[in-house]
């Protein structure tokens, strides 16, 4: 199958007082229609810049894409000029926030909200629009959605303010859909109502799906394929199911093993396992492997050259001087 | 019994809350009602439960911070005094707190010396001396040098000022900690780093934790014994094990079943509850989780459970358990598979 979304080699720098912050440096990633890839990773490993960059949404300067391409459709997002950018998202593709309350307009109705979008790239007129909003806040499982369009997001919960989240970003039916710690500000129940909704809508619009998290226990429920991302590049990348089961890279390891498991051992003397240390700052980065100084495994040459992202087994790559031809 | 450290009983806190712009109404908004607890010297007690849920509330109770609208706490058999004066003082050297964003409870304006050794100057004006010592003590334990006693806060990354709350709250040698989420702002992989020093802790000066979060996984990981708290009550206590391995109550069962997993083939068995937490203005009557319950049954809408044993040590209160006494929750276990 032809991938839908598909980022070559894309690097996003900053122009910092303290020097170049390499915040996505060298990112390939592709998705398919109907599928969700999760990209995995600790606060400022980059992964929320490389989903601005996609949708061309980072405030430039400071930021700048240097290099790579953003294949959506057989066109390139980041050739596109931005008139013509400004039409391609919200419709073809669009993005989730993680904080609701903040990404909604609080002076205006959330049934007014959705309308826009339709208004804006369906040119509807607005009783139309507002029409149709009713029935995606019924889509996406919001109870008597006619009196709720009047409500302004202060008047919802964070559960339905989500939801509302997920209807705009719906509503066009795009072809891509990027959600950014979607479930990380909310309740477990109902973070866990969020997972079901957006796998079912998934199924229903046969949209892909970009699910940006940290959360290892979200990857296994919602993603089928995932992308481990460490200090601004992928470092393991397969499909869900072979990374759970044979974690190759030695931070994906470390991170596997340092949740604490429903199945797990209890007991006062019980402790997890660490991974030393903390994430480096992006600009400055060890040269070579940028894990060597957290890593159980480091040895000579990895303080010496970069390790490429190689394909180890068959759909499972991993960039480490452990495997394969990196060896 | 002389092995209970805190004993809580009949709490309530009910705050009145005005609304309406021209025709003022009062609201009574019940954050935690009628809830008893008991937390055992040395040991872990796990609280769990959804934001709004009252588990703050109770923290905040516990710390004096805020006055209960009825009830009582005992520490060390003795009632919590509710005036200032000598005997809060001596109270409040025992139990310390840690919060759960580190960047906002420390105050920007101090050095990490000033922040840590300020509780001491506090409650000890005279002993100096014995107070640096202890605070020296304290940053090599909890993994600081002494090079960033000088800097400020925002010179830390959110898990070094983790630390430093952690200094902070033991610098008076206290009993007992409580912990509001105190990883859950902090990344996956420091998150480790965070729980195996609290339990080390734990062990070098024999403390007694409250541990309240919204994570399960981390809570089982932790506690002895786990409450878990379902608008301004607690609906099942027990035992981790007994907890986790045989949840009785419906909402546990649901909340056990949403923690996202790693385990893939565990991803069929979840129950995901339909709507949302109701508000603790209006709270739903006979059992306060019938509105969400999977296994609702007539008499729940009407009665509010009683609170009983149903093994050792664990407790529920949900009408199911009249139809279980025996079995040990097996009947239960049946209903829901």
């Amino acid at each position: 199958m032809e991938a839908i979304l598909k980022v070559r080699d894309l690097r996003t720098y900053f122009e910092t007082e303290r020097g170049i912050v390499r915040a996505v440096d060298g990112v390939d990633l592709s998705v398919n229609a109907g599928r969700t890839v999760a990209v995995v990773g600790e606060s400022g490993c980059g992964k929320t810049v490389l989903a601005l960059s996609i949708l061309r949404l980072l405030p430039m300067p400071p930021g700048r894409i240097l290099d790579g391409s953003v294949m959506l459709n057989g066109r390139d997002l980041l050739a596109l000029p931005i008139e013509e950018m400004r039409r391609v998202r919200g419709k073809e593709i669009s993005m989730i926030f993680q904080e609701p309350m903040t990404s909604l307009n609080p002076v205006f109705r959330v049934g007014e909200q959705i309308a826009e979008v339709f208004r804006l790239h369906q040119r509807m007129n607005r009783n139309d629009a507002l029409r149709q909003s009713v029935e995606m806040l019924r889509m996406v499982g919001i109870p008597s959605p006619e009196r709720r369009a009047m409500d302004y997001p202060h008047q919802m919960s964070g559960g339905m303010r989500q939801r509302v989240m997920i209807a705009i970003a719906l509503s066009c039916r795009p072809r891509v859909m990027l959600a950014d710690e979607p479930t990380t500000a909310l309740d477990v129940t109902i973070q866990a109502q969020m997972i079901e909704l957006i796998g079912c809508l998934r199924e229903e619009t046969g949209a892909a799906v970009v699910l940006i998290t940290h959360d290892l226990g979200v990857v296994g429920e919602a993603a089928d394929t995932m992308a481990v991302m460490y200090a601004g590049q992928i470092v393991e990348q397969g499909s869900v199911r072979d990374i759970f089961s044979n974690p190759l890279h030695p931070y994906t390891r470390g991170l596997m093993n340092s949740i604490p498991r429903m199945n797990g051992p209890v007991g006062k003397d019980v402790f997890l396992q660490t991974i030393p240390g903390s994430i480096p700052p992006l600009d400055c980065l060890p040269s070579a492997c940028r894990f060597q100084d957290r890593c159980p495994d480091v040895f000579a040459i990895c303080r010496k050259e970069a390790p490429s992202l190689e394909e180890i087994v068959a759909g499972h790559d991993c960039r480490c001087w452990l495997y394969g031809k990196n060896r | 019994m002389n092995d209970i450290l805190l004993d809580v009983r009949g709490l309530k806190k009910h705050y009145a809350l005005q609304t309406g712009f021209l025709s003022r109404r009062a609201v009574l908004i019940r954050a935690v009602d009628d809830l008893s607890l008991q937390i055992r010297r040395g040991e872990t007690l796990g609280l769990v439960g959804e934001s709004g849920c009252g588990k703050s509330s109770l923290a905040k109770m516990i710390m004096r911070l805020e006055e209960p609208t009825a009830g009582t706490i005992r520490f060390e058999g003795v009632e919590v005094p509710v005036r200032k004066g000598r005997a809060l003082t001596e109270y409040r050297q025992k139990v310390q707190m840690i919060f759960q964003d580190p960047s906002s409870s420390l105050n920007p304006r101090k050095t990490t010396r000033g922040i840590i050794e300020e509780p001491w100057l506090i409650h000890h004006p005279q002993e100096k001396k014995e107070g640096m010592k202890r605070l020296r003590e304290l940053i090599s334990v909890v993994g600081l040098d002494e090079g960033q006693l000088t800097r400020y806060p925002h010179e830390f990354s959110g898990w070094q000022r983790q630390r430093i709350g952690i200094a902070r709250a033991l610098i008076l040698n206290p009993r007992l900690i409580i912990a509001d989420e105190p990883v859950s702002a902090l990344d996956v992989s420091i998150r480790a780093q965070i729980l195996n020093l609290l339990k080390r802790l734990q062990q070098k000066f024999a403390l007694t934790y409250l541990f309240i979060t919204h994570d399960l996984a981390v809570v089982r990981h932790m506690s002895d014994r786990i409450a878990v708290m379902y608008l301004g009550r607690i609906a099942e206590l027990g035992g981790t094990e007994q907890v986790c391995e045989n949840p009785l109550h419906p909402y546990t069962r649901a909340l056990l079943t949403a923690v996202p997993g790693m385990d893939l083939l565990r991803k069929s068995a979840r129950t995901v509850l339909s709507g949302e937490i109701p508000s603790p203005a209006a709270p739903p009557p006979g059992c306060t989780f019938h509105t969400r319950c999977p296994l609702r049954m007539e008499i729940c809408e009407q009665r509010k459970p009683a609170w009983k044993e149903m093994d050792q040590g664990h407790w529920v209160s949900c009408h199911l358990s009249d139809s279980f006494s025996q079995t040990g929750g097996k009947h239960q276990q049946a209903r829901f598979s």
